[in-house]
């Protein structure tokens, strides 16, 4: 079975998950780099109206990404393993693992397309690479899997994790398919995660991490040993959600705040 | 206009904020609505009458004080009155519904238009009715039932058999909208106990369920049938049946209750998805929909998305969709982006523009009172919804 890791501005979740992946004798056959740089999303979309909006998107993931998790999760579970992260680019990274590393500006151009066809993928990781439209699906024998922070079908679409502590849901990760649909793709497993003492959103973040390195790892064997069961989802079941705004995202803080402040280890259902 | 914008920087700055697409700075809700509550206030005092004036145009200044539009105004100065402690805006609410009842028709009817015109309108005598209740139930003074009966007399005495008002109306045709006609007499029947009222609001609401189709869409939702209807008549529409369903019972008011729904969800996914980035904030909502509920216009209705967050976030109350209230808050503060709150001019600082850009479709070049009325009813309902959230 031939595999790969398509990425776009994930460099270092990239290169933690490849050596996780080598680690569990699993190293990709390939990893596609997208570099969705800035200046491509604003000469994509040429007019004034659009380059306020991603300059508001572009500002908005700032500050959620500068809500640091108190622990970085996800070295820590690697440190546990022994797994050690070189501090090289993922450029630098693959070379030395020998593995080859295409780079696109575009994920939906006609290259990258002829470029994943040429490589005759039986699967493909998405680590960050996207939205992916179909030309890009098509190309992939198997499928691409994708690790979603929510339970499917119930939590589709965007901030799930803060949608489902809204709603008092179970927390973890769904590996799914991707189709042509918002997170609507065969189910192939879910991890939950639990909340514990002090967690933050972006610790609970960070902790999905790891749900998705074990679940990648698993899915792989079970392609591997043909033992998988896939589990048809149907746009009927579940909801799809989008960005929560900031004042009830606030709420979230200030419910797991309260959620994660007294016990050790609270499980959601 | 091009002198008037050269002439007048304010005018000019509004002009180039909507060209470039550049949003304001969103100060607290408590800034917003103030400011919004005092564009009110002013609108009533420029008019000298106890009316509200219809709008601030660009080219026209203030516009002659809008029965219609004053009536329902009465009901957001009541509630801002209530929300803030301040009896100022009950004096305010007093003085308006005098006004309403100074120029009455004789038949009981409202007037159509703005100004004191002669010819009575069904649609803005029901918003007037519940203006005049709404100050009944405050102050308990008997004169806004008089009139408010009145007017509901009248109004039962044109209804056609199978429940539509098809005389008196706006551009002479029936409208979907009426439905806020029937809460206005669902209201009254639940004040005087009286069956006509009932009865008759019962018809128009079975009559506007026929029009509906298997994807929810409601013909005659808009102000003629030459044109797609506007986000704001048809946020009119599901909001008199939506209120209108309290008053119901049974299969009827799930029937209602369903067709509100649906059609916010349908209204709420189409903005949502409506962006250029996944994690981007949503575009403006388009300012008309056809009947596949498809947008169709490139310019945004702002009263009609200040009516639809007050509708989602309604619908959120009874079925606790949260994904409906965090819409509500995002379509709220695109509001905010464009509502100037340190403008020096007075016609502008606090109100809301009929559309995006200000040259769209919708009242175009202007502030029209009821855009500026649903923004500030928005906020307070929001607010009170937040609460229970925030407190937790």
């Amino acid at each position: 079975m031939k595999y790969g890791i398509i990425t776009a501005d994930q460099e270092l979740y990239t290169k933690r998950l490849i050596y996780f992946l080598k680690f569990n004798f699993h190293k990709p056959d390939c990893v596609i780099q997208v570099t969705n740089s800035f200046f491509h999303r604003i000469k994509r979309n040429l007019n004034l109206r659009a380059v306020v909006s991603i300059l508001k998107a572009q500002t908005s993931e700032r500050v959620s990404s500068s809500a640091k998790p108190s622990t970085d999760h996800l070295a820590r579970y690697l440190e546990s393993l022994g797994i050690t992260i070189p501090d090289i680019s993922l450029v630098q990274a693959c070379k030395n693992e020998g593995i080859p590393l295409f780079t696109t500006n575009d994920l939906h151009s006609g290259k990258t397309c002829e470029l994943l066809r040429r490589s005759e993928l039986d699967l493909l990781i998405n680590a960050g690479g996207g939205i992916f439209k179909s030309c890009i699906i098509d190309t992939v024998r198997i499928g691409i899997l994708n690790a979603h922070m929510g339970l499917l079908p119930d939590m589709r679409g965007m901030n799930v994790l803060e949608w489902s502590i809204f709603y008092e849901r179970k927390l973890g990760v769904t590996v799914h398919i991707i189709d042509r649909g918002i997170d609507t793709g065969d189910i192939l497993s879910f991890k939950p995660i639990s909340i514990e003492k002090g967690d933050s959103i972006s610790d609970l973040r960070d902790k999905t991490g790891i749900a998705n390195f074990e679940l990648f790892s698993e899915v792989l064997i079970d392609f591997k040993t043909d033992s998988l069961t896939r589990r048809k989802q149907s746009p009927e079941m579940g909801l799809q959600y989008f960005v929560m705004h900031p004042r009830l995202r606030s709420c979230v803080e200030r419910k797991l705040r309260d959620m994660s402040a007294d016990k050790s280890s609270i499980p959601i259902n | 206009m091009i002198l008037r914008l050269i002439l007048h920087p304010s005018l000019f700055k509004v002009t180039a904020r909507h060209i470039f697409g550049i949003p304001l700075k969103i100060a607290g809700n408590k800034d917003h609505l103030e400011s919004a509550m005092e564009w009110l206030s002013l609108s009533q005092e420029i008019t000298g009458t106890g009316g509200s004036a219809a709008s601030f145009g660009f080219e026209s200044g203030w516009a002659l004080p809008y029965p219609e539009t004053s009536g329902y105004i009465i009901s957001t100065f009541l509630r801002y009155s209530s929300f803030v402690n301040d009896p100022g805006y009950l004096e305010r609410a007093i003085r308006m519904g005098d006004w309403e009842i100074e120029i009455q028709l004789p038949s009981g009817a409202v007037r159509g238009g703005s100004g004191i015109n002669d010819y009575p309108i069904v649609f803005n005598t029901g918003m007037v009715i519940l203006g005049w209740a709404d100050l009944y139930k405050t102050t308990n003074d008997k004169r806004y039932l008089d009139a408010a009966v009145k007017a509901s007399d009248w109004l039962c005495s044109i209804s056609d058999n199978d429940g539509k008002w098809a005389r008196y109306t706006y551009n002479g045709i029936p409208h979907a909208y009426h439905s806020r006609v029937a809460w206005a007499l669902f209201v009254m029947a639940d004040l005087t106990s009286s069956d006509l009222y009932r009865e008759t609001a019962l018809r128009n609401i079975r009559w506007i369920l026929s029009l509906a189709s298997d994807n929810g869409w409601i013909d005659l939702m808009g102000f003629s049938q030459d044109e797609l209807p506007l986000t704001h008549t048809i946020a009119y529409t599901l909001r008199g049946l939506l209120e209108s369903s309290h008053y119901l019972e049974g299969d009827l008011k799930q029937q209602v209750r369903g067709l509100v729904i649906s059609n916010s969800e349908r209204i709420f996914l189409k903005y949502e998805k409506r962006k250029r980035h996944p994690n981007a904030s949503p575009e403006y909502l388009a300012g008309r929909f056809n009947a596949k509920w498809q947008s169709a216009a490139s310019f945004s209705c702002l009263t009609g998305n200040a009516q639809i967050a007050i509708i989602w976030l309604k619908v959120y109350r009874i079925n606790s969709d949260a994904r409906l209230l965090n819409a509500a808050l995002k379509i709220l503060d695109q509001l905010k982006e464009v509502q100037d709150i340190s403008s020096s001019n007075r016609g502008i600082r606090g109100g809301i523009p009929g559309s995006f850009p200000i040259w769209g479709d919708y009242m175009p070049w202007s502030y029209p009172n009821w855009a500026t009325k649903f923004f500030a009813d928005a906020l307070i309902l929001q607010e009170e919804l937040m609460k229970p959230l925030e407190q937790r």
